[in-house]
């Protein structure tokens, strides 16, 4: 095992990858130093200008080109810089990628993954900050993967990768940059093999077993979750933290277990709180689970407003530890 | 028409006897949707729903493809039957895709508007105008890291060349030296309105030069003229000289789409009558018999074989069952090796 942060677990798995299968190509936006992040710092050196290729101001263009790429024998990486320009491609991921495998009856896969960074905490304002994965799974054709903790991201980049089918890898910033975000924190880092693992896709993980109240969580909230979880302790409330891991597809089936022991469900997401996630999550238990239920399914998000980048401003607008104690206290309070 | 001496050179009467084939399939075929299409009722109709026809613009499709091995790449927008046609689609399985029958080449979950025949090297066709610019730039540069020597073509219409994803690709196209053909299939409209008038004056053949990718024009009435400038550009690509800007002026004589409401309201007075006297389909046969000396039982052979093809796909499609629900229901994404719960 060795220690390793986000930025790092993303570029071993990149390696990996990238060493074992000569198609593999990453492409970006500014990568030719390393990225903005240095998740592909030092592989160009390794793998060549060919493979690691800095792309102009397109998004709408070299997504769409990556469709071309992965049916002529490559397996494109498209790196987007921050979620929020993911809606210059948008077309280009929603009508050209998506649809291609179920319009051709089949006859065509498209094997590629889609990297983008998203979310707040970090001051980059309202169009730097938001989160959009309920976007690109609401129209179908998409897997969406979003991991909260360094052992997932690389376990799950590389199985995206593997993907026949066309896979949106979401970075999240509390993973990607030190949070909080504050001078001195360094990156998060967590112990990870050092001999290769898989993680599959639509596979959530129980991060900690409690009995009172699930909380489904993903991405920059798997943390969070945590150590509200662990707050909670010492309230005498047991907290089961179930990470998602990958929204498309999602593991309906460990979520319902988990509501089945508890009958509490609280679902925590950093994107805003209507039409997101959540909302599908708890309609899903609810049509399951519903007299398994001992109160009604409660949600934490992002206020529907846009992300300010004042950060005391948009500290209120965030969801954190404190919110999802709160939270989890009123479903607890409700039955 | 380029003069019967320079015609000559370019291709055998033999040869361009078998582009007139193939054009008249392409004729036939479209106007048999045409002829059994409604948009308002699904009632004892063959073909519904948003239709593009090319009929007018068949010398277009046909002289790029005959240019093309089977294995090049092409990317279509939703104007795509004479494209995949004329790059060798079975008719049967395209015409089945369009009626929305099992037996159609994606069992009738594309369309019209998206017919997609890998085996063809077929891409994808694209209802938003000008992705395929970008898809076949893409399926260029991977033909050329991987060294195969293949080319890929991007059809597009002029209404396409103000997408700023058009743009995009020119530029990558020209900086990553692609073996990729921009064609542009001008037949003056984008939908209803003529293009001419939400463009500057300038060609829209500048927007390819200003990046360094050499443009030619070309009547794109003339299958053979098409055929020898894409030839050229194929030529250029595969010897990794990069990109080219490939210009067809067309017409299509039929409205923007099967239906369409304002199919005379916005033609300029006497175009439609001019532009039927310049289609390829009613000029070649005199220009076979004058300058190649095909005879007019070699011409009445050939648009006997043409019905031929047209009917025997239309037997094969009617012949096909529609897709039952659990196959519309499913399939969104291809199998994955690690499973999981979806």
């Amino acid at each position: 095992m060795t220690a390793i942060n986000a930025r790092e677990a993303l570029r071993q798995a990149l390696y990996e990858e990238m060493e074992r299968d000569p198609s593999i190509v990453y492409l970006g936006e500014d990568v030719g130093l390393g990225g903005l992040l240095d998740v592909v710092s030092g592989l160009a050196e390794r793998f060549g200008r060919d493979r690691i290729i800095p792309t102009p101001i397109s998004e709408a263009g070299f997504v769409a080109a990556a469709l071309g790429m992965a049916q002529a024998g490559l397996r494109p990486l498209v790196e987007i810089m921050w979620a929020d320009l993911s809606l210059c491609a948008a077309d280009s991921i929603l009508n050209g990628i998506a649809k291609l495998h179920y319009k051709s009856g089949g006859l065509v896969s498209v094997p590629l993954v889609i990297t983008m960074t998203q979310g707040g905490g970090v001051g980059h304002g309202n169009s730097q900050s938001q989160c959009v994965e309920a976007l690109f799974g609401h129209l179908p054709g998409m897997k969406i993967v979003c991991p909260g903790t360094v052992y997932d991201a690389k376990g799950l980049l590389k199985t995206s990768i593997r993907d026949p089918n066309p896979v949106i890898f979401i970075q999240p910033c509390a993973l990607m940059f030190p949070w909080p975000h504050r001078k001195g924190v360094p990156l998060h880092t967590e112990d990870v093999p050092d001999e290769e693992y898989l993680i599959p896709l639509g596979r959530a993980d129980i991060k900690r077993t409690g009995s009172d109240v699930t909380l489904a969580c993903y991405g920059s909230m798997v943390r969070k979750s945590l150590a509200a979880a662990q707050e909670l302790a010492s309230s005498q409330i047991s907290v089961e933290v179930v990470d998602l891991r990958s929204l498309i597809p999602m593991d309906v089936d460990t979520i319902c277990a988990s509501v089945d022991k508890t009958r509490r469900l609280v679902i925590a997401q950093e994107a805003h709180r209507h039409l997101g996630f959540g909302a599908e999550i708890a309609a899903i238990v609810g049509e399951r689970m519903f007299k398994r239920l001992v109160g009604p399914v409660l949600r934490v998000g992002a206020l529907d407003v846009p992300i300010p980048q004042y950060p005391g401003l948009e500290h209120m607008v965030l969801p954190g530890v404190e919110s999802i104690v709160t939270m989890v206290k009123r479903a607890m309070a409700a039955s | 028409m380029v003069p019967a001496s320079e015609v000559e050179k370019a291709m055998s009467g033999d040869e361009l006897l078998e582009l007139y084939r193939r054009m008249l399939v392409i004729r036939k075929f479209e106007v048999f949707i045409r002829d059994h299409h409604s948009r308002t009722s699904t009632e004892d109709v063959l073909f519904h729903g948003m239709t593009h026809l090319s009929i007018g613009q068949e010398a277009a499709a046909v002289g790029a493809c005959a240019a093309l091995e089977r294995d090049d790449y092409i990317a279509t927008t939703y104007r795509n039957h004479a494209a995949l046609l004329a790059k060798g689609a079975d008719p049967g399985k395209v015409l089945a895709e369009i009626m929305g029958r099992r037996n159609g080449y994606n069992h009738g979950k594309g369309g019209s508007m998206h017919v997609t025949v890998p085996e063809v090297g077929s891409l994808g066709s694209f209802a938003t105008v000008g992705v395929s610019a970008a898809v076949a730039l893409g399926a260029a540069f991977a033909a050329l890291k991987n060294k195969t020597k293949r080319v890929a073509v991007g059809f597009f219409g002029d209404g396409a060349i103000n997408t700023g994803i058009v743009a995009e690709s020119f530029n990558m196209a020209a900086l990553w030296r692609c073996p990729v053909i921009f064609f542009c299939e001008d037949n003056h409209y984008a939908l209803t309105t003529r293009t001419r008038s939400v463009s500057p004056p300038q060609p829209y053949s500048a927007r390819a030069t200003a990046h360094g990718i050499p443009a030619v024009h070309v009547d794109g009435s003339d299958v053979v003229e098409v055929y020898e400038a894409t030839r050229a550009a194929v030529a250029r690509a595969r010897d990794g000289l990069g990109p080219t800007y490939v210009e067809a002026k067309t017409y299509r004589l039929v409205g923007h789409m099967v239906g369409e409401r304002f199919e005379d309201r916005y033609r300029a007075q006497g175009e439609l009558d001019r532009w039927k006297g310049r289609d390829a389909l009613a000029r070649l046969p005199d220009v076979l018999q004058s300058a190649y000396g095909v005879t007019a039982d070699a011409l009445a052979a050939v648009d006997r074989a043409a019905d031929a093809v047209v009917k025997q796909a239309i037997e094969y499609s009617l012949s096909s069952e529609l897709p039952t629900a659990e196959e519309v229901g499913s399939g969104v994404f291809a199998p994955s090796p690690e499973g999981g719960p979806g």
